[in-house]
């Protein structure tokens, strides 16, 4: 069964007015699925209208067409009852009056009729000590720790983090990545957005990228890597720059240019030539001291394929 | 989790963030404070023989609707701004909980404090031989509540609708005026006026009266003057002496009920349907 499944939706903001009425097409014709227990990666720049996704996905705001259906359930009919089988990490939330921290908590777990330790939910996210204090105090980082504990209250189904890692701290977003794969492993189904590509290729399994309302591509990184026909560097240290060796790697398939400097070569080429390139310069007569290859940078295959915001 | 315990949890922390928000304790400090000068002015009164509840009945009718307005205009709009909705919607608790639970929970609490306001007195009135007349207390205390609860379902009706808390108070403030200083009774006259021609006919229609009864604070004033003689002040309205049948307390309790069930009813049927 699919988690979350799109079909055909359309969401557009209709600004009233005599003179000055506009309307925005924050999604347009959109179709998505996510299959349960996956890790499912939600990409796109500021304002692609992943948060307008949420918040159709949560019942937050209804599509303008199309359906919506989460763990089975129409979120048009069923918005408060499938709320139960959720985890939410939203985008723009505020704390709920003069509440601590812990009174949050508790409120997601009696509110989702579950019988979580509230303890234990605060001392999973790392954020004991300030639980005691009103959540209006709280720094950025702090409310999205806590955030995370409200999420994970009732053992959800299904997570949605909308960009859980903005403000975290280093520790903070280990420890986000970490509970991201043990609530996975215990069989979850995890839908998180972020424009920060590393931090979704580190835990997930597919991607979506969304672009100006549209989505561009859903795949894995690895194949949007593949066919975004991306670029390598492999960086050589030598003990001597063989010449015949160069010229040869330079009329390698694959490989788009090299260039030395001193003892070094640097060389641009396809993920595919580049066992190839280092093969070479092994069987030359230098020695190679140090091998260093990268693939094509997140960040520009995250620029090939995103162009900017909604229209 | 039953829509009623979601409903009677939304409830129990919407009362509890009233007190962690010091709402409840001034709203308490200020009818407790009134009570007190009201009971120590009637005790010096002279002439008339000293009697605690008119008094307090006029003075706490004419403060409610403005604390109840002006309190709970923002109870709704408020979360719905700063996000708060982001979190408590993130749970399964529904949108008509929230409005139907605001609306209860901010009623108990102008009840307590109106309540508390009123028997902080009686010790007091004791001590000072001001008469009390128990059962036309324990009248005035449920007129009061009910009252309470009718301009509460205004606050909370307008909070659900708008979009901002700016609106909110503006919306409060006019409801306030056209029910408290009575601008509704002028408006059948305008239409009658409008449609006589631009003059008033020799008689005035049955149904001009009819709709300025179904003010909020006319029902309240019909409601108050049919149960006791002497409950007559704290409101702009004139219960007649000699009432037809909309203007008997009866029918103001189905007027005062009727508006809480069409300001909730109305917010949360617009509230249920608006994107957050």
């Amino acid at each position: 069964m699919a988690a979350i499944e799109l079909r055909g939706v359309t969401k557009r903001y209709e600004r009233a007015g005599l003179f000055r009425g506009r309307s925005v097409t924050a999604l347009h014709d959109l179709d998505l699925t996510v299959e349960s227990g996956e890790i499912f990666g939600f990409l796109g720049p500021n304002g692609a209208g992943k948060s307008t996704t949420i918040d159709l996905l949560l019942g937050y705001a209804a599509p303008t067409a199309g359906s919506v259906t989460v763990l089975g359930e129409d979120v048009a009919t069923e918005r408060t009852a499938v709320r139960e089988r959720i985890g939410v990490l939203p985008d723009g939330y505020g704390a709920v009056g003069e509440r601590t921290g812990r009174e949050h908590v508790e409120f997601a777990i009696e509110a989702k009729g579950a019988d979580d330790d509230p303890d234990e939910l605060i001392e999973r996210v790392g954020m004991r000590g300030p639980d005691e204090y009103p959540v209006t105090q709280y720094s950025k980082g702090m409310a999205q720790r806590l955030m995370l504990a409200v999420a994970l209250a009732g053992d959800p189904d299904l997570l949605v983090l909308d960009e859980p890692s903005t403000g975290l701290d280093p520790n903070g977003a280990r420890t986000m990545r970490r509970i991201v794969r043990e609530e996975n492993e215990r069989g979850a189904t995890v839908f998180f957005s972020s424009h920060i590509m590393e931090q979704v290729e580190a835990v997930c399994d597919r991607v979506a990228i969304l672009d100006g309302g549209e989505l561009v591509a859903v795949d894995t990184i690895d194949a949007l890597r593949d066919s975004a026909g991306g670029t390598s560097t492999v960086t050589l240290e030598l003990s001597s720059v063989p010449e015949e060796t160069v010229r040869y790697v330079r009329a390698l398939e694959g490989v788009a240019g090299l260039k030395t400097d001193g003892s070094s070569v640097v060389i641009g080429c396809e993920d595919g030539a580049k066992a190839a390139v280092i093969a070479a310069f092994h069987d030359s007569p230098a020695t190679v001291r140090d091998v260093e290859t990268s693939e094509t940078s997140l960040e520009d295959l995250f620029e090939r394929y995103t162009r900017g915001v909604a229209q | 989790m039953s829509r009623f315990d979601s409903l009677a949890l939304f409830v129990r922390e919407d009362v509890r963030d009233t007190i962690r928000e010091r709402q409840l304790y001034a709203l308490v400090g200020i009818y407790a404070l009134l009570g007190l000068f009201l009971v120590y002015a009637e005790a010096q009164s002279i002439g008339t023989e000293p009697e605690l509840t008119p008094v307090l009945f006029s003075f706490f009718t004419m403060l409610t609707p403005l604390l109840a307005l002006g309190f709970f205009a923002s109870s709704i709009v408020e979360k719905r701004t700063n996000g708060a909705f982001k979190i408590v919607f993130g749970l399964p608790v529904g949108r008509g909980a929230v409005v139907v639970g605001t609306f209860l929970a901010r009623t108990l609490v102008v009840c307590a404090a109106v309540v508390v306001g009123m028997i902080v007195t009686v010790p007091v009135g004791a001590v000072l031989g001001v008469a009390i007349d128990p059962a036309q207390f324990v009248g005035v205390a449920a007129l009061l509540s009910l009252l309470g609860a009718a301009f509460t379902a205004f606050a909370v009706g307008i909070s659900a609708v708008v979009r901002t808390s700016t609106r909110a108070t503006v919306a409060a403030f006019g409801v306030f005026v056209l029910f408290f200083f009575q601008l509704w009774a002028q408006l059948p006259r305008a239409v009658l006026y409008v449609v006589n021609g631009f003059s008033y006919p020799e008689t005035t229609p049955e149904w001009v009266d009819l709709v300025a009864a179904l003010n909020p604070m006319s029902a309240y004033a019909n409601l108050a003057a049919g149960l006791s003689a002497d409950l007559g002040g704290g409101t702009f309205a004139s219960p007649p002496t000699d009432p037809v049948f909309y203007e008997e307390p009866a029918f103001g309790l189905a007027v005062l009920l009727g508006w809480v069930v069409l300001a909730i009813g109305g917010g949360y049927w617009r509230f249920q349907a608006t994107d957050l």
